[in-house]
């Protein structure tokens, strides 16, 4: 799809991820407080997975799909991409932050402790000072500096992933195989699955504002079309 | 998606994909030999294996495996319990409060020092591991 194509796209998810989101959120909220089970271990806490690992999957998610638009920027000097990535960048950040304040608020009954500084908590760190130094790089046009900030963090990704795998950490491996079934319990995963829908518009609708308001903002500056 | 189709693009985008594609590889190379070089240093707790090799013990480590089934006794909060990694086995004293997740046969992260001569690891703080398994209770999943 060229630019043009995926602007059209964008502008037709505008309206319907804002839906989306506003009906999918409270039937996600209710099977996630209310319907689902409490957990054998960790009881009513566990609800908080449900915020927790979305928000994870899509702060590490949203990351790479910027790493993409900053490196096609960078190859095709493309203000297109530039701008892509550029709106994607506060959904990202924000999600991080949920992640890690879920996450402190998690550990403090569960493991008896806020924050320690093991592999996965601390590459989830780096990926949030990432965020805030592309995000302070931004100069609206072909952030240069951004993009291949944006470009060279990518390595920081796989570090996260498989922190947990490839050291002792007091972080849990992931709960998700890719041959074995997932190894939480089904009433759990609908709700899991349900949340990470609401994530998923929740990000969809603030990128497609973001993107259109940073696109005339650069229309403004340029008196060009992009 | 556009970009990535090479044909397309211009001499000039293709060598900036090249660069870049060189740099990003040097970037993961020195990353990986970094995270290679720290392997030791990564890791968040030793354990008890690990532990009883080291020849002098720093004043704070962590220790971390299983709690013994039927070893914990708890006299006020005064704990002692055995911790293994299913090769060797540690005592850890321990004095104040359990964390919620604490039981039998579940992980633990001990913070403290070990005594060699006593053969004692005291801990100063307890945190609770827990595995990746989420289900409802009593029901074998």
């Amino acid at each position: 799809m060229n630019p043009a194509q995926l602007k059209r796209l964008f502008n037709a998810i505008k309206p319907t991820s804002l839906w989306f989101f506003l009906i999918s959120a409270p039937i996600a909220l209710f099977y996630a407080l209310y319907i689902s089970p409490p957990d054998y271990l960790h009881g009513d806490l566990v609800r908080i997975l449900y915020v927790h690992v979305p928000a994870a999957w899509f702060a590490v998610g949203i990351y790479v799909i910027m790493g993409f638009c900053s490196f096609a920027s960078l190859v095709l000097r493309s203000s297109f991409y530039s701008l892509c990535a550029q709106s994607l960048a506060l959904p990202g950040c924000v999600l991080t932050v949920i992640c890690m304040l879920t996450g402190a608020i998690w550990g403090k009954p569960a493991w008896g402790t806020w924050w320690v500084w093991d592999a996965r908590l601390t590459s989830v760190v780096v990926l949030f000072f990432l965020y805030v130094g592309y995000i302070n790089f931004c100069d609206g046009a072909l952030n240069k500096a951004a993009s291949v900030l944006n470009v060279v963090g990518l390595i920081n990704v796989p570090i996260i992933k498989w922190s947990v795998d490839w050291w002792f950490t007091l972080h849990q491996p992931s709960s998700f195989f890719l041959t074995k079934k997932p190894a939480i319990a089904t009433e759990m995963l609908v709700p899991l699955l349900l949340m990470t829908v609401v994530f998923a518009s929740w990000t969809l609708a603030v990128f497609t504002r973001r993107f259109f308001v940073n696109m005339e903002e650069f229309q403004r500056r340029h008196s060009g079309i992009l | 998606m556009a970009f990535v189709e090479l044909k397309k693009m211009s001499p000039k985008a293709k060598q900036r994909t090249i660069r870049l594609v060189l740099i990003l590889s040097l970037g993961t190379g020195i990353c990986l030999f970094l995270v290679g070089a720290l392997r030791e240093n990564i890791v968040y707790f030793k354990t008890p294996s690990e532990l009883l090799v080291l020849t002098n013990h720093p004043k704070k480590l962590r220790l971390g495996g299983l709690v013994v089934k039927g070893t914990v006794h708890s006299k006020n909060s005064q704990h002692n319990f055995m911790v293994t990694d299913q090769k060797t086995t540690i005592l850890v004293m321990y004095s104040g409060r359990l964390p919620d997740l604490f039981r039998e046969n579940q992980g633990i992260v001990a913070i403290g020092n070990y005594n060699d001569s006593k053969k004692v690891f005291t801990a100063t703080q307890l945190l609770a591991k827990h595995d990746q398994y989420y289900r409802p209770p009593k029901i074998t999943y």
